[in-house]
């Protein structure tokens, strides 16, 4: 019979990777407490030499317990089958993992000590010999990320299989002592094992950073900094991958030439690309910036500060670094949302994650605003921009509470952050993650972005007729050809079939509108400085078949009302569905925010006028 | 026996059990809480917010709405 190990350990001990590693299995190394819910099965690799298998089960700090998870784990100790078990420990938590070596040796099982290092430094301050002789086991040490000590620990166990019997009894009741002078045991061990490191310096930064009034001013500080960065430094990068793709498209419909599929490749594929990659710079940014909070141990400290006012409305601190990327873009502030632990707090931060004033709505507010405040001082565009802000994050705060208040709270938004010691971030561990996240992102999200981008394509290209312009052509396509039929729909807004169709084509990015008016106005081959000025005098003159004006105050504020609600981002949908798991949730949020974009701007238009 | 978020400021205690959502008591025993572990209430955040409990080696910081799910006894009570 192929002998079975069982490896047992404390959430987050690094159970699943030693797992990994013995089986060469594909299960995810999932980074949080809690994150293997069943045991999971696997057979060693070859290259260890002997046959076994191997149980991976739930994470649990002490036999004694009575939640439903931690039953798995004693139930697969039980079993007649398990010769040997593996526990894994944390050499940077020995304190809290002993105590199930503490049981686990007073049971008298067989298990060998997986010593795992999430951190070197720390591991080479356990001294293992002591270790080794106070718990009467043999312990080997772990490097989980590259695997080394693997093989040594296989060998340890198969070698003194013969000196043990393979069979053992697995009963609970067997334990004398009760769990609070197991615990006391186990700290003394702890003691003789491991110096833990002072905790003066900890305490001294929390007082600064975490319970002082000062610890606020350095909240708004940094992340007014993380801001800044996902905002303004990530932009010249964004414009190079824009000059980048548009000169590709340029060149390409060059030497194919003016005809279907030249069109095709150069403003389908590969702006449909560059639509995809536009949002890299801010992603990678904005999760090296994460990156180094967190590794400092900020970012927990962070999340406890913001706590009290997200609770109110079913989120938590964890959610504060999402919704703030939102006010930059909202396709790496969904990604950010990976971070959340409650399923239900990640739904509603997402949900209402579009509503925040991201800078593709920027152009567009620019261009409504300037009409809005024609020839008036410009103070006052400049503060009803600040109130948009203002009222985006009102609006994202009530759309949490009446989610809060009618999804069904079974699984409440827990707060719950260990906050770990401060420490200098490790550069190439951060850069290692950001790139990796990056990567998650272009390949599970942008298929689908794409995918998207190449069927906005074809409603606003096709069907393709040489001899027209590109403003003939944009109005006799499947959007422009849809837009005079659906035109009542867009009158009760105060708008015409042409800025109904704009508002067709911004899907793609919100910015898009600005370009697309221009194109629909006929404007196309003026230079940039001088288009807003023209697309204002064309967008003064336009009116409707019996002579009344299209945009007026009430329209154009009605206007601004839908781009506030409206989830006009097709990527955002992209990145969502990915993230999410679930198309249904996607197209939930497409429709809702849409709907309820329409009919608040309906509203808004109707009592103006 | 009282609940953990009425614990003093600076106390430490031994936690006796707990009462509350099973939920709940999930992520406290994932996070590090069980039965005869030691803890002590390093701080109260303003406004209510959370509370930072030493549990061990480390410091969580927690709601109090979820800290109330604990119940400790005062090394003064032992």
């Amino acid at each position: 019979m192929i002998p079975t190990l069982a490896l047992v350990g404390a959430p987050n001990s690094g159970k699943t990777s030693l797992f990994n590693w013995l089986t060469g299995s594909k299960f995810k190394t999932v980074n949080y407490p809690g994150a293997t819910v069943e045991s999971h099965v696997g057979f060693g690799l070859p290259i260890y030499g002997t046959p076994f298998r191997a149980v991976d089960t739930p994470g649990l700090y002490s036999l004694i317990a009575e939640a439903r998870d931690e039953h798995v784990t004693v139930e697969v100790l039980s079993q007649a089958d398990v010769s040997k078990i593996i526990l894994v420990m944390d050499a940077t938590q020995l304190e809290r993992h002993l105590l199930l070596a503490v049981q686990l040796k007073e049971l008298k099982v067989p298990f060998v000590v997986a010593l795992t290092m999430s951190d070197m430094s720390g591991a080479q301050k356990v001294d293992v010999a002591q270790l080794q002789k106070l718990l009467g086991r043999p312990v080997v040490l772990i490097d989980g990320r590259l695997g080394g000590g693997v093989k040594d620990l296989v060998q340890k166990i198969f070698a003194d299989f013969e000196s043990e019997p393979e069979n053992y009894d697995f009963k609970l009741d067997l334990m004398k002592q009760d769990v609070v002078q197991q615990t006391e045991l186990a700290r003394s061990i702890g003691k003789k094992v491991y110096a833990a490191p002072p905790k003066s310096l900890e305490s001294k930064l929390d007082a600064w950073f975490l319970y002082s009034h000062f610890s606020l001013l350095f909240f708004v500080l940094t992340m007014a900094v993380l801001f800044t960065c996902v905002f303004f430094l990530a932009a010249p990068f964004m414009d190079m991958v824009d000059a980048l793709f548009s000169w590709t498209s340029g060149l390409a419909l060059s030497l194919i030439g003016e005809n279907l599929f030249g069109r095709f490749v150069s403003t389908g594929v590969i702006e449909g690309t560059g639509a995809v990659l536009v949002f890299v710079p801010q992603i990678f940014i904005l999760f090296l910036l994460l990156g180094f909070l967190e590794e400092s141990g900020y970012l927990a400290r962070a999340s406890t500060l913001i706590d009290r006012p997200l609770q109110a409305v079913g989120l938590s601190g964890r959610s504060f670094v999402p919704i703030l990327s939102g006010f930059a873009c909202a396709v790496p502030a969904v990604m950010a949302t990976r971070n959340l632990r409650s399923p239900r707090e990640r739904w509603i931060a997402v949900f209402i994650l579009p509503f925040m004033t991201c800078s593709a709505r920027l152009p567009v507010y620019a261009l409504l605003l300037a009409f809005l405040f024609f020839g008036e001082p410009a103070w006052k565009p400049g503060v009803t921009l600040a109130a948009i802000y203002f009222a985006s994050l009102l609006v994202g705060g009530i759309a949490a509470l009446i989610l809060h208040k009618i999804l069904k709270s079974n699984s409440n938004a827990h707060f719950m952050m260990e906050l770990p010691p401060y420490r200098w971030p490790r550069p190439w561990l951060i850069l290692r993650a950001a790139v990796r996240k990056t990567f998650s992102y272009v390949r599970k999200a942008g298929p689908t972005i794409f995918v998207f981008v190449l069927i906005l394509w074809s409603l606003t290209h096709l069907p393709y007729d040489s001899s027209l312009n590109q403003s003939e052509q944009l109005a006799s396509s499947y959007m422009g050809q849809v837009g005079h039929h659906i035109e009542p729909f867009f009158k009760p807004m105060g708008l015409d079939w042409r800025a109904g169709v704009s508002l067709g084509a911004a899907f793609v990015a919100r910015e898009v509108f600005v370009s697309s008016m221009a194109v629909i106005f006929n404007l196309t081959d003026v230079d940039e400085n001088s288009m807003q000025d023209r697309l204002l005098g064309q967008m003064q003159q336009a009116t409707f078949a019996d002579g009344t004006p299209i945009f007026t105050f009430a329209s154009v504020t009605a206007m601004i009302v839908f781009f506030m609600l409206a989830l006009q981002c097709l990527s955002t949908t992209g990145v969502t569905i990915r993230e999410m798991g679930s198309w249904k949730f996607g197209l939930i949020q497409l429709v809702t925010l849409n709907v309820a974009a329409y009919v608040l701007a309906v509203a808004t238009f109707q009592i103006l006028s | 026996m009282i609940h953990l978020d009425a614990l003093p400021k600076g106390d430490s205690a031994v936690i006796s059990k707990f009462s509350g959502m099973d939920a709940t008591i999930r992520r406290l025993r994932e996070i590090g809480f069980y039965e005869g572990g030691r803890v002590r209430l390093k701080a109260k955040m303003f406004f209510w917010g959370p509370i930072v409990v030493e549990v061990g080696a480390l410091s969580v910081a927690l709601r109090r709405v979820e800290a109330h799910c604990i119940l400790v006894t005062k090394d003064s009570e032992k």
